[in-house]
């Protein structure tokens, strides 16, 4: 019993450390969905945090994981929010072939396409080539 | 540096998922502990781990803990990330990644963590 106690007390301490507390303030601005925020998005592996780091944008990489659909759908739904996209890793002859692929990957950068697609949101997306910081025309533009 | 987590329970690497880099740690519940713990690291770019341990102390930790590293896991840094010492019983590791969390439950030991987004 005194070893449970002695478990539950150092959980406390742990989601009420300073880390934990920079974490759930972070959350909450995100899921507040600030006007004008900008939300980088794209893989892991070609550089997210720095490409969000090189035009000023935020990532949503950590928001917990059991927010980030939530966070990343009240972002959708904000029209002052500009997302950046990433397309490193991305395959196809064209920027459009490339981001309809991505669509179908099955990866979480695919999923929130899909969602930005479903809202209408695609044409206001600034999509970027890998390791360029000048967003391409938009391909989605009529 | 105080600790982020510590206990003395068992734990195993449960999984890790390659989008959003999601390591998880599990303890599972037992006679002695009669709860599951989940530790859930995201954004998972370079370890060194034991796949199963018994106590662990999680603290963040500055970048020059890497150096020790044979892997040079520094290389794999980018903004926002963290470093962690992972201290178990008799051995030292350490991962680079985004946040952790933690969470304490009743549920069964293959059953989802709390922690993970559920596929919708």
């Amino acid at each position: 019993m005194s070893q449970l106690l002695v478990c539950l007390l150092t959980l406390l301490f742990s989601l009420s450390s300073p880390a934990m507390e920079r974490n759930a303030d972070f959350w909450r601005s995100s899921l507040a969905a600030d006007s004008g925020a900008n939300i980088a998005l794209g893989s892991r592996y070609s550089g997210l945090r720095t490409f969000a780091s090189d035009i000023g944008a935020d990532h949503l990489l950590d928001v917990p994981n059991n927010q980030w659909k939530d966070v990343f759908l009240s972002h959708v739904d904000n029209p002052s929010t500009t997302f950046h996209v990433n397309m490193g890793g991305f395959f196809g002859d064209t920027p459009s072939e490339m981001i309809l692929n991505e669509m179908q990957s099955g990866s979480h950068t695919g999923w929130e396409l899909q969602q930005l697609q479903q809202a209408g949101r695609l044409p206001q997306v600034n999509f970027y080539q890998p390791g360029q910081l000048t967003p391409i025309p938009n391909p989605f533009i009529k | 540096m105080s600790a982020l987590f510590e206990s003395k329970r068992s734990f195993v690497i449960f999984s890790y998922a390659a989008s959003h880099g999601l390591l998880l740690l599990r303890s599972r519940k037992t006679k002695e502990f009669p709860t599951r713990i989940d530790i859930l690291f995201q954004d998972v770019r370079a370890m060194e781990l034991r796949s199963w341990f018994e106590g662990v102390t999680i603290e963040e930790v500055d970048v020059a803990f890497l150096k020790d590293f044979n892997s040079n896991p520094a290389q794999m840094i980018e903004p926002g990330n963290k470093v962690y010492a992972i201290k178990g019983r008799e051995w030292l590791g350490f991962i680079v990644g985004g946040i952790v969390s933690t969470r304490e439950d009743d549920g069964e030991f293959f059953a989802p963590s709390g922690l993970i987004e559920p596929s919708k």
